[in-house]
């Protein structure tokens, strides 16, 4: 049943099924009948967390380090519990703006810097390579496997093979077709696709369900139950090592840096920035996708062990890749109907990934990359050729194209050295590098442009010089010395042991180094700021804040530039207020400004009420600046509106018309009284 | 009021205590060869605590927009 034309038939059965979801999904759209706006859709949608990582590769993890393949999970599930306060945040911030990627989100909270749209396009690229070419490994593999049946037969290495002989090179040529007749079809301004999202939910069901039949099929079927297969295993020492030490990289350093990794992918991976907030429909999904979508990374971990175990004992001493266990174990019982379901659940999480990553990507690419330049260089050809929705759409088509061929090609250079896991813990470490800026961004009011430049860039560089580089060394690209004597012979520039750090895994080491110079750099920065401003003493912060709120700018470490300013807003504020203002931003949160304003008593509260009242005016409407919008009289007021509702982070419920107007009343009166 | 700001604590509080029951310190008293009910102790244990911080959310969010 299984032969080469019924393969390719239901997996393009499966790929128009998906399709025609999508369209569906796009026309419900037009109607204003949206087919995503519910929570659970919602939650699925962010399970494409879970690719063919999780779906081929935790296992194959599991076999070798036991419980270690389970941090990745945990992370998000923390993130998660927070995440009523950061991404509902970030949601605000998107929606306010009209963010539509993680690079216009950073450029954006500096000043709309080109430079540093530029360069985070940049990182996100060159970081998200390896995990497509992840992708690649586990369909190309699980296809030769499929084509090989009834016979167990590893795969044989891609980078003996010609190109065109590649089955790999023909899967990333389909799924870049794919993609691009996904996500390039028609322009939207806010860059949302719904359809896409529909058929993400449904692939995420599907790889579920293929994920926990073949685990039960597994633990009761070929075993009788859990307690059987840990039963099996205390026979074997080799084994009942895995199912009780944490042996996660180097104990327990590795398995807390894998949880601090994961928590910062799930934010700021640009496919989950794509589904969790761009494509977010109504912020109050997030209540219920806040524990849902934890609770399916748990569902889909159950069998995970079991599986890891079954294989390692099922195929002793056979050489069968544990990566490939979730396949191979249906299909060395002939099994033919379960390994169909297990062959389409791992090609729905690898189309689900490369289908979200690169559309989001080639939005990257393209807003923040090619077209500022194209815009500074060919100014005039711009202006004349009119028609602009179809050199973006191709410039986007390009971009999807080359984005998988370069995953491709990182596939035939590094893709066999490694492990599946270990591939996209590689690309995970690059997109944590946003975490400094994109945080620094949203609550430090002291993060400069130039801050986050070197910040952004002088992590990137270790992240290339201590994961990137030693990937292509270990699968001989280069020379092997790179490793084992360091950068021109020089023991102190080794990457894996950068200045000489032994003890961490390559992860952790990565992670240590690139944040240890991202914050230096940070703080370097800050202080050569200050030193200008002749401030470098103790309650700086203070009186920073209290100057930011003077001048109605963006603290006067960045200066504050005047046609930034929002109108209405220059007016310089005398020491005393701006001292009041200072005390009072130190303990801003309104909630707790309300709380305090019940205890104070009554000459507390009137300075507290003033300086409330300035520090808003000045503040939000410097916000404005921030963003470079242009200040307008209502985009300020709904700018002032908004920050103050992200700022009462804990007031979910939609407030009453009559709150609505009050608080829009009030600010009326104040800017009247301006 | 009360109840939401509430809520919005008991979240802080399942980070924080998931923070805790998911490292080092806590994580290592249950890395010992025992099974309960022929699961090994560790793997039970992360499974236990997840889906407990998983129930406290839920239960913390859904109570709040009844």
């Amino acid at each position: 049943m299984l032969e080469a034309p019924v393969v390719i038939a239901v997996s393009l059965f499966y790929l128009g099924l998906l399709f025609a979801v999508a369209w569906w999904g796009d026309k419900r759209a037009d109607q204003k009948r949206s087919l995503i706006a519910n929570p659970t859709i919602y939650a699925l949608s962010m399970a494409v967390y879970c690719t063919t990582w999780t779906f081929y590769g935790s296992v194959g993890r599991a076999a070798v380090s036991g419980i270690g393949f389970l941090p990745v999970y945990l992370g998000p599930t923390l993130v998660m519990a927070l995440g009523w306060f950061l991404l509902l945040k970030m949601i605000r911030v998107v929606k306010a703006n009209r963010i539509t990627s993680i690079a216009d989100f950073i450029s954006s909270r500096y000043g709309k810097s080109h430079l540093l749209g530029g360069l985070v396009t940049i990182i996100a690229v060159l970081g998200i390579i390896p995990y497509i070419a992840l992708q690649l490994k586990a369909v190309s593999s699980s296809v030769s496997l499929l084509l090989s049946y009834p016979e167990i037969v590893m795969p044989s290495h891609s980078a003996t093979m010609s190109v065109a002989a590649d089955i790999s090179f023909y899967i990333a040529l389909i799924l870049a077709a794919f993609t691009i007749v996904f996500g390039t079809r028609h322009l939207d301004a806010t860059e949302r696709h719904e359809g896409m999202v529909a058929a993400i939910a449904l692939e995420s069901g599907v790889k579920l369900v293929a994920f926990l039949a073949v685990g039960v099929y597994v633990t009761y079927g070929m075993y009788d139950g859990f307690g059987d297969i840990f039963e099996h295993i205390d026979a074997n020492p080799e084994l009942q090592r895995l199912a009780t030490a944490i042996p996660s990289g180097k104990g327990y350093t590795g398995w807390f840096s894998l949880i601090v990794l994961s928590a910062m992918a799930v934010l700021f991976l640009p496919r989950q920035f794509q589904v969790t907030v761009v494509e977010n429909v109504n912020e109050a999904h997030l209540k219920r996708a806040a524990w849902l979508f934890p609770l399916y990374l748990l569902l889909i971990n159950i069998f995970v062990l079991p599986i890891a175990l079954g294989g390692l004992l099922h195929f002793a001493g056979q050489g069968v890749d544990a990566d490939t266990f979730v396949l191979t174990l249906p299909m060395s019982q002939r099994h033919e109907g379960l390994t169909l379901l297990v062959f389409v659940g791992g090609l729905s999480a690898a189309t689900g990934m490369v289908i979200v990553e690169t559309i989001a990507l080639s939005t990257m690419v393209c807003n923040d990359l090619v077209m500022p330049l194209l815009i500074r260089h060919k100014r005039v050809a711009l202006e004349e050729s009119g028609d602009l929705s179809r050199l973006l759409l191709s410039i986007r088509r390009g971009a999807i194209v080359v984005i998988l061929l370069l995953g491709y090609l990182y596939f035939r250079l590094a893709g066999e050295a490694y492990a599946l896991v270990a591939i996209g813990l590689i690309s995970f470490s690059a997109v944590a590098q946003f975490a400094p800026a994109m945080i620094g961004g949203m609550y430090w009011r002291g993060g400069t442009r130039g801050g986050a430049l070197a910040g952004l860039s002088a992590g990137f560089l270790v992240w290339a010089y201590t994961l990137l580089l030693p990937s292509f060394a270990k699968s001989g690209w280069l020379p092997d010395d790179f490793l084992t004597q360091g950068l021109l012979g020089t023991e102190l520039l080794r990457p894996q042991q950068l200045f000489g750090l032994t003890g961490f895994d390559e992860i952790a080491h990565c992670l240590f180094w690139s944040f240890f110079r991202q914050y230096r750099r940070l703080c370097w920065r800050l202080a050569a700021a200050a030193a200008n401003g002749g401030r470098g003493d103790a309650g700086d912060g203070v009186r920073r804040r209290a100057e930011g709120c003077r001048t109605g700018g963006r603290s006067a470490v960045a200066g504050t530039r005047e046609s930034q300013r929002p109108a209405g807003t220059g007016r310089p504020l005398s020491r005393p207020t701006a001292g009041a203002i200072a005390f009072y931003s130190l303990c801003a949160s309104p909630r707790r400004g309300q709380r305090g304003d019940a205890r104070g008593g009554r000459a507390t509260r009137a300075v507290r009420r003033i300086a409330a009242r300035r520090c808003d005016r000045q503040r939000f409407g410097a916000r404005d600046g921030r963003f470079g919008g242009q200040g307008g009289a209502a985009e300020h007021r709904r700018s002032d509106a908004y920050s103050r509702r992200s700022l009462a982070v804990a007031d979910l419920q939609p407030r009453t018309r009559a709150q609505v107007a009050r608080a829009d009343g009030g600010h009326a009166r104040s800017a009247g009284s301006q | 009021m009360h109840r939401r700001v509430l809520a919005g604590d008991r979240l802080i509080a399942a980070f924080l205590v998931g923070c805790v029951l998911f490292n080092y310190p806590l994580l290592s008293l249950f890395d010992r060869h025992t099974a309960v009910f022929g699961i090994p102790l560790v793997y039970a244990y992360v499974f236990f605590a997840w889906a407990v911080v998983i129930a406290v959310m839920a239960w913390a969010i859904e109570r709040r927009f009844k």
